[in-house]
């Protein structure tokens, strides 16, 4: 019977939880709503005003043109972010030596508020597409080496002599022993990188370019454009739960053991 | 046939190498065709070194190894190794763990389904194809990696200590299934252990290993008949070839001991700094 | 002691000093290409310039008390948005390790928090709020707050079960409870969350200055670049850099003190 009604009692538990969370959007709906009536005067946009400001962007084409250049950045900058940190993250982590020296270095780099160094990806990368994904990438290398470096010390040394005795090449010892090894780890490491590489597009466009949902939001203040900008903020809003969902449950599925939050630019 | 020629192994200590460990001093050993020899030492006697030796998984600093004439060097397909444990690569299936070598030398799947089938049923695994790793026990695993190791067909298998971390009753159990297999495939084994009773219920010779640096003190033969089954281990012959290694080991182990506890300190103060 | 032990103990000493060594070097490496890169023309002076000219330029700006109003508005929007952190993250915190169902339902929403590109918010709080120090303070807090309010809980929550049952036994009052067992146990944990949150707080700051305002270190960065200021930009770069990493050092030296009390 005890059983039973802490059973019961659980599934209550349970119940109000997935309900609590499904009341959470809800509840910033309503606060939106609210802050209309609040801040009657000053310039403010509800979610009926976004909401019709986001159809109507799609429609004249300026979300749709922005959205795209900014994903295409994002797309080319995060791959880029993951080979290469990837490649430095394991060729640093294969060797304890390497690894005590670049830890800290990394870290510290890691560290520091890039946004202060973009003017130096403007002088290499000019004002175009390059420098904000060059920009977006040095956000991005950053979780991606250190998470895969970290997850390296998680590899077995016989699963390598296992790989060594079965003459695997370099390639194979890669993809069938490392990189199932590193997994959990390594997929913090990809969704913390997406994070920041999203976040270095988005600011690189806020401060210098010409096209891009970043660009296009500060354009937008200029012209009190309100329901514009928070039809952006909707959007990027969007992409990022939407990826973040997808990693999230991949990182259950492979038993990631933490799921840190940790987030730095 | 496999021959090990003068084999020693050096290691340099320090940055400046000037200080050197000496693991294994002039190993000289020829093992026929089907036969089954065990090693046997104390802790830290360099077992494990000259296994990885053998395996082409280390260089020797001197001598050589030959199989039928032809030399050693680099890990070689007719070298196959079974290691001490979790070995097994969790993220795949039985099935798929025991696949593993084949696959990566670009066997047909058909061929590699079949192959592998063949040889859980030879280890006795048959029902388990599609489990993990995870879900079997230490003496299961164990047999996935000898499985995985017999499936490539090589003509010598070296085993280090591949039973040491199961318990009495699954070591004596998959040490008379070992013997099966190894009847059943005409392998040649050498085996590496540090437990006497395993050795002599398995082997045709024994060789005993010294202390650091390692040497071969005596290889002792085993005549006692097979096939060895429980009872055998309660036979005098039996007892009376254990006591005898043990009297050849017991000093041997001291000294061991002894290099091991001057190896802690060290590692205490290494800690420290 | 054996022969054996001292080697031992040298291999292991001369191992760190090895590490540290080349740490050293791999720095002044980067410091030497910094310097010597744009002297010999292998850089451009219009991308970089050498480190001994930004250090020169910032000393002279510094004494010249050019710098002290950037220096004062960001020191301003940084310790503000961080106190503001401070005072409300670590209650949120506590409420919501006392409220166990809140931090389950609230717990995917803190996950997915920094997964928004979250300076997006920027331009929103400038139209609203104007520009000035306000929309500044307001993105820097809630870039924050939540770091503080995630490690306050799981802070808390980490305290071992023997010290509350030992606080029971002595029949504390809850507050007592909060006050000589809870907090003091859960510092170490509490100020690495209180450590993100004012590196947060600095990034928050620095970054929205950068991207527009009328003031600040930040905003000194790009004014300077647009002005084709380049030993002014590299000046205040260097500025910024030194105090992130400054902070950095300190605040992660004390907390492993803090770690290292709390084990023994």
């Amino acid at each position: 019977m005890s059983v039973r009604a802490a059973v019961v009692r659980r599934m209550d538990g349970i119940d109000s939880v997935r309900v609590g969370q499904f009341l959470v959007p809800v509840g910033v709906l309503v606060v939106w709503q609210a802050l209309v009536g609040v801040t009657s005067g000053v310039a403010f946009a509800g979610p009926a005003a976004t909401f019709s400001a986001l159809v109507g962007g799609i429609e004249a084409g300026w979300l749709a043109t922005g959205l795209r250049r900014t994903m295409t950045e994002l797309v080319v900058a995060y791959v880029l972010a993951v080979v290469a940190g990837l490649w430095i993250g394991v060729a640093l982590g294969s060797s304890d030596f390497w690894s005590d020296v670049f830890e800290p270095i990394l870290i510290g780099t890691y560290s520091i508020p890039k946004v202060t160094l973009f003017p130096m990806f403007l002088f290499v990368f000019q004002l175009g597409m390059d420098s904000k994904i060059a920009f977006g990438w040095f956000h991005g290398v950053f979780p991606v080496a250190i998470l895969t470096m970290s997850a390296m010390t998680t590899v077995s040394d016989e699963h390598l002599k296992v790989a060594r005795s079965l003459r695997l090449s370099r390639w194979q010892t890669f993809r069938e022993v490392i990189v199932p090894s590193i997994l959990p780890g390594l997929v913090i490491g990809l969704r913390l990188g997406f994070n920041l590489t999203f976040l270095g597009i988005v600011l690189g466009e806020m401060f210098a370019a010409r096209e891009g949902l970043g660009y296009t939001l500060v354009e937008f203040i200029a012209g009190g454009q309100i329901d514009r900008i928070m039809a952006i903020i909707v959007v990027l809003v969007a992409v990022a739960a939407v990826v973040n969902v997808g990693f999230f449950a991949l990182e259950s599925r492979l038993g990631a053991r933490e799921r840190t939050a940790d987030i730095r630019m | 046939m496999l021959e090990l020629r003068n084999l020693s192994k050096t290691y340099g200590l320090g940055d400046d190498r000037t200080s050197t460990i000496v693991a294994l001093d002039g190993i000289d050993l020829t093992v026929e065709e089907g036969e089954f020899v065990s090693i046997i030492g104390p802790t830290g006697c360099g077992k494990s070194t000259l296994f990885e030796v053998i395996g082409g998984l280390t260089d020797a600093t001197e001598g050589r190894v030959d199989i039928d004439g032809d030399r050693v060097d680099g890990p070689d397909e007719r070298i196959g190794m079974v290691f001490q444990d979790h070995s097994t690569f969790p993220w795949l299936s039985v099935i798929e763990n025991v696949a593993f070598g084949l696959r990566m030398n670009g066997v047909s799947k058909a061929e590699r389904r079949e192959r592998a089938h063949e040889m859980i049923d030879l280890v006795g695994l048959s029902g388990f194809e599609d489990a993990s790793p995870t879900e079997l026990s230490g003496g299961m695993n164990q047999r996935v990696a000898i499985a995985r190791t017999l499936v490539m067909d090589p003509d010598i298998i070296l085993m280090d200590e591949p039973f040491g971390a199961l318990d009495e009753q699954t070591r004596l159990i998959i040490g008379n299934e070992l013997l099966r297999i190894w009847r059943e495939t005409g392998a040649t084994i050498l085996f590496v252990t540090h437990n006497i009773n395993e050795a002599v219920q398995l082997s045709d010779r024994i060789a005993v290993m010294s202390a650091r640096p390692g040497r071969f003190k005596t290889i002792v033969d085993n005549d006692i008949p097979r096939p060895r089954d429980d009872d055998t281990m309660s036979t005098e012959a039996f007892n009376d070839l254990v006591q005898r290694l043990w009297t050849e080991l017991k000093s041997e182990s001291r000294k061991g001991m002894e290099q091991q506890e001057g190896r802690t300190v060290t590692a205490g103060s290494e800690a420290d700094s | 002691m054996s022969e054996g032990t001292l080697d031992g103990a040298t291999a292991g000493l001369s191992r760190t000093t090895k590490v540290r060594a080349v740490q050293a070097a791999v720095l002044v490496s980067l410091v030497v290409s910094v310097e010597v890169g744009p002297r010999t023309g292998v850089v451009g002076r219009t991308t970089l310039i050498p480190l001994s000219v930004m250090v020169e330029e910032l000393l002279g700006l510094l004494g010249s008390g050019q710098l002290t109003p950037h220096i004062v508005q960001t020191f301003a929007a940084v310790f503000g948005a961080f106190a503001l952190a401070v005072v409300t993250g670590v209650p949120a915190g506590i409420v919501l390790w006392r409220v166990d169902t809140l931090k389950q339902v609230l717990d995917p929403y803190l996950l997915i928090y920094y997964a928004v590109p979250f300076f997006a918010f920027y331009p929103l709080l400038i139209s609203i709020l104007g520009l000035g120090i306000a929309p500044i303070l307001a993105i820097s807090w809630g870039f924050s707050v939540v770091i503080v309010v995630t490690n306050t809980a799981s802070g808390l929550a980490q305290i071992p079960e023997a010290y509350t049952a030992a606080g029971r036994d002595m029949n504390l009052s809850r507050w007592q409870m909060l006050r000589y067992v809870y907090l003091p146990a859960s510092v170490p944990y509490v100020f690495t969350g209180l450590k993100l949150g004012f590196v947060y707080a600095l990034i928050g700051t620095i970054a929205s200055e950068f991207i527009l305002a009328e003031s600040g270190l930040g905003w000194l960065i790009s004014y300077n670049y647009n002005n084709f200021d380049v030993p002014g930009m590299y000046a205040a770069m260097l500025l910024v850099i030194s105090l992130a990493l400054a902070v950095n050092t300190v605040l992660a030296r004390v907390e492993s003190r803090l770690y290292q009390r709390a084990v023994a």
